[in-house]
């Protein structure tokens, strides 16, 4: 189990994504978004499983749009940051730049 | 026009081992991709690696409950052997004197084949998987897909084994100097009955939990 403050790198991801995207943020949405950024190839799958997650926690909450015949008769669900979401994602932005200091060899050679 | 509808197998599997939370919408997302030009090997695709990382994810949270849905399952399926193994000899002996001669003629090889690994005997063992399967996911139905899965991945394990010892045995106790040639009939009976069709019974046995109730739990 994970301590709480401790962000997975998937979950990083995704929680970063959410904010990119503000209040439209949804499955497909948000795999274009890391797909794009990351250049790895996501699955939607995968995205529901670490929101699922995440939404647990209490970093993320979700509202149910409306059902479209190009969805099979199936709603969006969108998804947002939570307040503790956002402080997560500050505080791993803090740990992260902490890190880099550290090792200032590979400033700008990645 | 592109064909926009799903493959049929591959959203009955979604509908089925996606987790549950959220299913409505991924697949919801998935349809309206392919809706948009995505192509059915996309989704194909995206249906796999849903479910592959559902089981991963299942079974990273609960190990115990995986541990004890084996324990259960594999305690079922021993007892079953224990109890039914007399029974199940003694219908197979019976069905082939009474039709194994007129079904395989002459064939050495496919009348042993008969004694040892008739048909009748597959078939309860197919029912007996299925009902291990169905009692598992139904003790488990929380965290049906992941346990299921693994639960009769398992049983690839021990059905190598018995494969490959078969093999030996043909080759070198009952059957020695026939050449490989002989035993490919026999291999295939193996492979098809305890590679495949075993494990296949318990997932249909606990997909039929999934599929008759695995709301509740």
């Amino acid at each position: 189990m994970k301590k709480p403050g401790v962000l997975g790198g998937f979950e990083l991801l995704v929680l970063l994504a959410l904010v990119r995207l503000g209040d439209d943020a949804y499955g497909v949405l948000i795999s274009n978004e890391i797909e794009a950024n990351s250049g790895r190839s996501v699955s939607i799958g995968s995205i529901y499983i670490t929101l699922d997650r995440l939404q647990r926690k209490g970093l993320v909450s979700s509202r149910l749009g409306k059902p479209t015949t190009e969805r099979g008769g199936r709603a969006k669900t969108y998804f947002r940051p939570t307040a503790k979401g956002l402080r997560e994602v500050r505080l791993a932005r803090q740990t992260l730049m902490r890190l880099w200091q550290g090792v200032p060899q590979l400033g700008g050679t990645l | 026009m592109k064909n926009s509808e799903p493959p049929r197998l591959s959203a009955w599997l979604l509908e089925r081992l996606a987790p549950r939370q959220g299913r409505d919408s991924l697949v919801g997302d998935l349809h309206e991709q392919l809706h948009r030009g995505r192509s059915v090997w996309w989704y194909r695709r995206q249906v796999l690696g849903t479910i592959l990382v559902a089981v991963a994810a299942d079974i990273a949270a609960h190990k115990l409950l995986t541990v004890r849905a084996l324990a259960i399952g594999w305690s079922a399926l021993y007892l079953l052997y224990r109890v039914m193994g007399p029974l199940i000899q003694q219908t197979r002996m019976t069905l082939f004197t009474r039709w194994g001669s007129a079904l395989w003629g002459d064939s050495e090889i496919l009348r042993q084949l008969w004694v040892y690994y008739g048909i009748p005997f597959q078939l309860v063992a197919c029912l007996i998987f299925m009902g291990v399967g169905w009692m598992v996911a139904g003790l488990h139905r929380r965290h049906l897909p992941g346990i299921v899965i693994v639960f009769s991945a398992t049983l690839l394990i021990p059905a190598t084994f018995q494969a490959l010892e078969t093999q030996r045995l043909l080759a070198t106790e009952l059957w020695p100097g026939w050449g490989w040639g002989s035993f490919r009939w026999a291999l295939l009976y193996q492979v098809l009955f305890s590679l495949v069709a075993y494990p296949m019974c318990v997932l249909i046995g606990g997909l039929w939990t999934a599929r008759s109730g695995g709301e509740a739990a």
